[in-house]
């Protein structure tokens, strides 16, 4: 477990995007699916571009922190379904934290301010 | 998409991997005057004639590691769920089009970083190249000896005159990218 922690602490920070991505997957989805996800949760002010979610899906599948887990749709109209890795799941929740942490410190910083005023 | 027995014509036209954007203007300008392109090579673009309308082209250069040819069909099927209709394939550069109709993003590349990692395989082919012919200069540059059949001299002479051009055009096209990647990053960073 700790060889895992600290070769996922070696993927912090990630970018905005990258960190969307992996949390849209803690349920496993298509390419498509992840677009509409990220726009989603993020209430339309990211929106992923064709290029951009393939090329970060190609560097995630590599670094091994994403995997095909299967396919949806017709035979004619297959899609890859993708999904995180145990490994994947760590970078997401020790990001999570390292945010999380980040909060707390905008909080106290934002009355702080406020207190000035 | 052919139309029917239509003629196709090919135009040929040069446009550098730093130029890409001037490029799918053209693409553009074209479907606007009712050309299409339907394929691409060395030798130019292939368009075939149809109703002439508002088209946005954008290209993207792909590798056989970053795009091996099994993952094609995910690849273009990825672009097509969002908008995108796969035109033209050649040497890696692949070629998209989508209607300019306000329902979804004209952009392939929505952040700095992946607009930029377009041109990482380019960069790291150029610099292997370059790489390869500074390399095997030592082996390869042979000075004419005495003694030397003067047509065996001249085909010395000429081949390292052949090596030194290449090489000097190399680098060139190498700095040119490399100019372009910094530029588009300073743009884009605004």
């Amino acid at each position: 477990m700790k060889d895992r922690d600290t070769r996922a602490a070696g993927f912090l920070p990630l970018t905005e995007t990258t960190y969307l991505i992996l949390v849209s997957l803690a349920e496993p989805r298509h390419g498509y699916g992840i677009m509409q996800d990220v726009a989603a949760v993020s209430e339309g002010r990211v929106k992923l571009g064709a290029g951009t979610l393939y090329g970060a899906l190609t560097n995630l599948l590599k670094h091994q922190l994403i995997e095909r887990v299967g396919e949806t749709g017709a035979v004619d109209d297959r899609r890859k379904v993708y999904g995180l890795t145990p490994l994947g799941e760590q970078v997401v929740a020790l990001e999570g934290e390292r945010l999380a942490g980040l909060a707390v410190l905008a909080k106290q910083v934002a009355s702080r301010l406020e207190g000035k005023r | 998409m052919t139309t029917n027995g239509a003629a196709t014509k090919k135009v040929f036209r040069w446009f550098w991997a730093w130029n890409d954007e001037k490029e799918e203007q053209w693409l553009g300008e074209m479907a606007r005057s009712g050309w299409h392109l339907v394929s691409f090579s060395l030798t130019g673009y292939t368009f075939a004639p149809g109703e002439p309308g508002e088209w946005v082209y954008r290209t993207d250069f792909q590798n056989a590691s970053t795009l091996p040819r099994k993952d094609l069909g995910e690849y273009v099927g990825l672009f097509r769920d969002a908008g995108w209709e796969h035109v033209a394939e050649y040497s890696g550069w692949h070629y998209f089009r989508t209607r300019a109709d306000g329902t979804h993003s004209t952009e392939i590349f929505t952040d700095t970083e992946s607009r930029i990692a377009k041109y990482r395989p380019l960069m790291a082919a150029l610099v292997f190249f370059l790489c390869i012919l500074v390399a095997t200069n030592p082996v390869l540059m042979t000075r004419p000896r005495p003694g030397m059949s003067e047509a065996l001299q001249v085909v010395y002479l000429s081949a390292n005159l052949l090596r030194a051009v290449a090489m000097v055009v190399l680098a060139v096209i190498t700095l040119r990218l490399g100019l372009h990647i910094r530029r588009l990053r300073k743009r884009l960073a605004k």
